[in-house]
């Protein structure tokens, strides 16, 4: 794709352009918005493809965390944070759905099976609280002080929890990551 | 005035990094620490697959809108109308950041040494190389500074670049 190749950016979509469009849509809970974070997310890739660092992060990585970010700001710009500040008991749904959901995604590729169902069993092995804050801050973009007065819970509870959280996602998959193929 | 934060409180702060929800002036100081140390910036690099991760697991939403052929068209019009994506060497724009500030602190630590020579060959010597030092670490931890705003920067307009192409004609 760094040399021009626009077929090569056919391809990238049809791999992965419906998981872009998921991770927009359950920020944005919009599915024409996330249409839009879809483009902008494979149009940044296009212009941006001299940068990627396959060493770095695999494809998949790069374009979801793009589309995270793009979908957060689009989320902020369009002040739809209350929805998400304002209804703190709705937000374990995602990620209690993608832990019963994950290993059986359309879409998933034969290699990545084991490393999902490895994420998605420590997901679902997580506290509650620590789940609420990590989805707070994942899929709401909010900060530890916002989530924090979402939750009513004091400050340095929430930072433990959001890093309590984090640290064992990733000490599982560094984990798998030592076992090796 | 509060102290720097320590390597381990920055440490703390990086799967909030990696998830994006730390404000401006924290993740400048998290992704400047990161630049110059290896193992946060390999936790980093794992937390932001954590968080991608969590992304790649989410159930899918297959609207009629995800995977659709206007839109897949659409891109690739684009892509072929815009010619080949900008080609950047961040591999030497890393290096020329690198060193750029010791080759300043250098340069004019020759100027005044050899303006010394010719005006003062023998008087206040130590004072002098004292003083060149003082120059030398001054601008050594400003390059340092800068390398790190450099880096935080950069991610910035990757960003920005992003956006500011979405809103192009």
């Amino acid at each position: 794709m760094a040399d021009g190749d626009e077929s090569a950016l056919a391809a990238l979509y049809d791999e992965w352009g419906h998981r872009v469009h998921s991770v927009a849509f359950w920020i944005l809970q919009d599915a024409d918005e996330a249409e839009d974070i879809v483009e902008e997310t494979f149009w940044q890739a296009w212009r941006m493809a001299s940068r990627y660092d396959p060493r770095r992060s695999a494809a998949a990585t790069w374009l979801v965390m793009i589309a995270r970010s793009r979908a957060l700001d689009r989320l902020r710009a369009l002040r739809r944070r209350a929805a998400w500040t304002s209804a703190p008991s709705t937000t374990l749904t995602l990620l209690d759905e993608a832990a019963a959901a994950g290993p059986r995604l359309p879409g998933a590729q034969p290699d990545r099976t084991e490393r999902d169902s490895e994420l998605v069993s420590a997901l679902g092995a997580l506290p509650p609280e620590q789940r609420e804050a990590l989805e707070l801050a994942f899929f709401g973009g909010l900060s530890h002080a916002e989530i924090a007065a979402t939750t009513a819970q004091p400050l340095g509870t929430v930072k433990t929890r959001i890093r309590l959280a984090m640290q064992k996602l990733r000490q599982r998959l560094a984990h798998l990551r030592e076992e090796g193929p | 005035m509060t102290a720097a934060p320590s390597h381990e409180e920055l440490r703390e702060m990086l799967p909030a990094a990696a998830l994006e929800i730390l404000e401006a002036a924290e993740l400048q100081l998290v992704l400047a620490h990161a630049h110059d140390c290896a193992e946060c910036a390999q936790l980093l690099a794992e937390y932001r697959e954590v968080a991608a991760a969590i992304a790649l697991v989410l159930p899918c939403r297959q609207s009629s809108s995800a995977g659709s052929a206007p839109l897949r068209a659409r891109l690739v019009a684009r892509a072929r109308e815009s010619g080949r994506p900008k080609a950047v060497s961040r591999r030497g724009l890393s290096l020329a950041e690198r060193w750029a500030g010791w080759a300043v602190a250098a340069g004019l630590a020759g100027v005044i040494l050899m303006h010394h020579g010719v005006h003062r060959p023998l008087d206040y010597g130590w004072l002098v190389a004292g003083a060149l030092l003082l120059v030398l670490i001054g601008l050594g931890a400003y390059a340092r500074v800068q390398r790190g705003r450099a880096s935080v920067l950069r991610s910035r307009l990757d960003s920005l670049e992003g956006r500011s192409e979405r809103a192009g004609p």
